[in-house]
C-alpha cells in the first residue's frame, strides 16, 4: 500500500485532492458570503427605497389627516412587498393597517443591517417631513425570505462545488494515467533493455514535451548502447579467436620445438652409435671374407652383419628425423612419378580388403627435394594408414594437388610461407587416432602398436622429411573414422626465397 | 449635610441619569450659524445627497457628509437617501461617470466639518442634536431622525 501511494499517479491525485481540500471550502465560504451580502443589501436597499417612497407619499398627497386613506395606503404597503408592520405616529396617535394582527405591540428596535436584533424583522421608521407635526412613519419587514434564499444558495453551492470535486478527481486519474502511461512504457522498454532485448524501440507516444524528449534521449542512448553492446561482442569473439589460436600455435610450437630437441639429442645418438657401427661393419665384413663359407662362424657372423645393418637403417631413419641424414641431394624432382611408384609398391603389399584410391594432379608437381627422401614420406605415409585398416579393411585415398597458401593458413601453420605448394593427401577409413595421442605421433619412437609391430619412427621421419624440405605436415583424426594426413612442400617457383632446410 | 439633604441630592441624581437613559437621540439637519438656509424638505436633502443641484438664493446647496460616527452614517443612509450603502455609493458613482456631478464632500472629523460649514453659508450637514447643541457655529435646520 505504501508503495502504492509512492507512485506518480497517486501522488498528482494525492497533490491535487489535497489542494482542493483547501481550495474549496475557501471557495464555498467566499462565494456564500458574497451571495449572502448580495441578497443582504439588496433587502435593504429595497425596504428602505420602499419606505421611503410610502413616506414620500404621505409627505405630498397631504394623506396622514385622512385616517381611512392612510389605513389604506399601509395595507398597500404591507401587501405590495414583505412588509408585516405599517404604522404612522403622529404625536400620540397611532396608525395601523388593518393587516397587521391585532396582538402585534409594535415594540420593536429599529434596524440599520440586516439581521439586526435577532428578530427576523427589518424595522425602520421615517420622520415625515410635515410641518408642526411629529409623523413618522414606522415599517416592518420579514427578512426570513432572504434568509431562505441565502440558505437555497448554500445547497445549490454546495452541490454545485460536489460535482466540481467529482469531475476534478476524475480529470485528476485521467491526467495522472495520461502522465504515468508513457512513463510506464519507457520503464517497460528499459526493463526489457536491462534484460538483454536491447532491439527493443523506446517508442513513446505522449503530447508532453519533456515525456517525448526523454524518450528520444532514451532511444538514442539505447542505439548507442547496442551498438556499443555489439562492437564488445565482437571484440570478444575476436579475442576469443585470436587466444584459441594463440593456444593452438603455443601447442603447435611446443610441438616442433619437442620435436627439435628430440631430434637433436637422437642424431647425436645416432651419430655416435653409427660410428661404433663402421668398425663392427669392416671387422665383420673381414671376418666373413677370411672365414670358409662352411664355418658356423661364417653364419654367425652374417647374423651379426644383418643385424648391423638393422641397426644402420635405424640410425639412417634417426638422423633422418632429425635431418642430419648425409647428403640429401635437393633437385627439381617431380612428384608425381614418385608417388605412383610408392603406390605400385603398396598395392602388392596391402591385402584385398583394403581398397586404395589415388587422384592425383594430371600436371607435374615439381618440388625441390631429395627423391629419396620424399619416395620414403610416401611409403612411410601409406604403411601407415595400411596399417590402421589392416585388421578391420576399408581404404586408402592417396591425393596429389597444388594449392595456394595464404596468410591465414599461414597463421595457423607457422612453418609454412604464403605462396605455392604441392601438396600429398594420405587419407584412410581406420580406427583414427585419439586426441591424447594426436599431440604426440610425431615423437619418435611413441606408437601405440604392440611391441615389435613397430619402431615409432615411421612418422617422425615423416615429419623431419617434410620440415627438411620447407614444408610442413597436418593430421586431422576423428576416432573410428579415420585419418588425414597432408604433407605441404614448396613447389618450384612458387614464392621468391623458398627456404630450404 | 442633614439626611434629608442626602436624600435630595440622591433624589435628583437618579432622576437626572433616568432622564439621560430615557431621552431620545435625535439626527438633526444643521447649515452654518451664519448660513440664510432656514429648511430644505426631505426630497431636496435628498437630491442635495444624491449630487442633484437645490438652489437658494440663487446659490447651490452642498451637502456635507459627516462620517466621523458609524451610527451617524447608517442614520442618514436609512432615513435620508434611503439607500443601502452599496447602492448609494454604485448611485453617486454612476451620477459622477455619467453626468459629471461631484460627489458630496466627505468629513470624518468634526472639526473639519464645521470648518467647510463655516466657509460656505450654502451648505448643509447632519449630526447628532446634542453636538449642534453644542456648537455655537451652527444652527439646526431641523429634526432627520429620531430615536425609540
Amino acid at each position: 500500500m505504501a508503495g502504492k501511494l509512492k507512485t506518480l499517479a497517486a501522488r498528482v491525485i494525492l497533490i491535487g485532492l489535497a489542494i482542493h481540500a483547501v481550495l474549496l471550502p475557501i471557495l464555498f465560504y467566499g462565494l456564500l458570503y458574497i451571495v449572502k451580502q448580495s441578497h443582504e443589501e439588496g433587502f435593504v436597499n429595497d425596504v428602505r427605497k420602499y419606505s421611503r417612497f410610502l413616506a414620500d407619499d404621505f409627505e405630498f398627497e397631504g394623506t396622514v389627516s385622512d385616517h381611512v386613506r392612510a389605513v389604506r395606503l399601509l395595507d398597500s404597503a404591507i401587501l405590495g412587498s414583505d412588509g408585516v408592520y405599517a404604522e404612522l405616529k403622529d404625536g400620540d396617535t397611532l396608525i395601523r393597517s388593518g393587516l397587521v394582527p391585532d396582538d402585534s405591540t409594535g415594540d420593536y428596535e429599529e434596524d440599520f443591517a440586516f439581521g439586526q436584533h435577532g428578530d427576523h424583522i427589518y424595522f425602520l421608521s421615517i420622520p415625515l417631513d410635515i410641518p408642526d407635526r411629529q409623523v413618522v412613519l414606522r415599517m416592518g419587514f420579514d427578512e426570513l425570505p432572504t434568509i431562505e434564499q441565502v440558505r437555497f444558495a448554500r445547497h445549490r453551492l454546495a452541490i454545485v462545488l460536489f460535482l466540481y470535486l467529482i469531475v476534478s478527481i476524475i480529470a485528476l486519474v485521467l491526467l495522472s494515467t495520461r502522465m504515468t502511461r508513457p512513463l510506464q512504457a519507457l520503464q517497460r522498454a528499459s526493463r526489457n533493455i536491462a534484460k538483454g532485448q536491447h532491439s527493443d524501440h523506446l517508442q513513446v507516444d505522449s503530447q508532453l514535451t519533456e515525456i517525448r524528449e526523454l524518450a528520444r534521449d532514451l532511444e538514442s542512448m539505447r542505439s548507442e548502447l547496442v551498438g556499443v553492446n555489439a562492437s564488445l561482442s565482437q571484440e570478444i569473439a575476436e579475442k576469443e579467436r585470436a587466444d584459441k589460436r594463440r593456444k593452438l600455435l603455443e601447442s603447435k610450437l611446443r610441438q616442433v620445438q619437442k620435436l627439435e630437441t628430440v631430434g637433436v639429442l637422437a642424431g647425436g645418438i645416432a651419430h655416435e652409435f653409427n660410428n661404433i657401427l663402421v668398425p663392427i661393419f669392416l671387422y665383420t665384413e673381414q671376418a666373413i671374407d677370411d672365414l670358409p663359407a662352411e664355418s658356423p662362424v661364417h653364419a654367425q657372423l652374417e647374423r651379426v652383419l644383418k643385424s648391423s645393418n638393422r641397426a644402420k637403417s635405424l640410425v639412417q631413419q634417426i638422423l633422418t628425423f632429425s635431418r642430419q641424414s648425409g647428403n640429401p641431394e635437393h633437385k627439381a624432382v617431380d612428384v608425381r612419378p614418385i608417388v605412383e611408384e610408392a603406390l605400385e609398391l603398396l598395392r602388392a603389399l596391402i591385402p584385398s580388403t583394403v581398397e586404395l584410391h589415388q587422384d592425383l594432379a594430371a600436371d607435374a608437381c615439381m618440388v625441390l627435394a631429395d627423391r629419396n627422401q620424399i619416395h620414403q614420406l610416401v611409403m612411410n605415409l601409406c604403411s601407415n594408414a595400411y596399417q590402421a585398416l589392416d585388421e578391420t579393411g576399408g581404404a586408402i585415398t592417396v591425393l596429389l594437388d597444388r594449392c595456394a597458401v595464404d596468410e591465414q593458413f599461414c597463421r595457423d601453420h607457422p612453418l609454412l610461407r604464403v605462396g605455392r605448394y604441392v601438396r600429398l593427401g594420405i587419407y584412410d577409413t581406420g580406427h583414427g587416432i585419439d586426441r591424447n595421442n594426436l599431440d604426440r605421433i610425431f615423437e619418435p619412437f611413441y606408437t601405440t602398436r604392440a611391441v615389435g609391430k613397430g619402431t615409432g619412427l615411421g612418422l617422425s621421419v615423416v615429419h623431419g622429411i617434410a620440415v627438411s624440405h620447407s614444408g610442413d605436415i597436418t593430421v586431422e583424426s576423428e576416432p573410428g573414422k579415420g585419418t588425414r594426413f597432408r604433407v605441404y612442400l614448396p613447389e618450384m617457383g612458387g614464392r621468391e626465397a623458398p627456404e630450404t632446410g | 449635610m442633614s439626611p434629608a439633604r442626602v436624600l435630595l441630592f440622591a433624589c435628583m441624581g437618579i432622576m437626572l441619569c433616568l432622564e439621560v437613559l430615557g431621552a431620545e437621540r435625535k439626527v438633526v439637519l444643521v447649515a452654518g450659524a451664519t448660513s440664510p438656509l432656514h429648511d430644505l424638505d426631505s426630497l431636496e436633502l435628498r437630491k442635495i445627497y444624491l449630487g442633484f443641484t437645490v438652489r437658494r438664493d440663487g446659490q447651490s446647496v452642498k451637502g456635507l457628509r459627516n462620517t466621523a460616527d458609524k451610527d451617524l452614517n447608517r442614520i442618514f443612509l436609512q432615513a435620508v437617501v434611503a439607500m443601502s450603502e452599496k447602492s448609494y455609493r454604485r448611485r453617486l458613482l454612476s451620477l459622477t461617470l455619467r453626468q459629471g456631478i461631484p460627489r458630496p464632500s466627505e468629513y470624518d472629523k468634526p472639526d473639519n466639518l464645521l470648518d467647510a460649514l463655516s466657509d460656505d453659508p450654502y451648505s448643509v450637514t447632519y449630526m447628532w442634536d446634542d453636538a449642534a447643541a453644542h456648537s455655537p457655529d451652527v444652527k439646526t435646520l431641523r429634526v432627520l431622525w429620531q430615536g425609540n
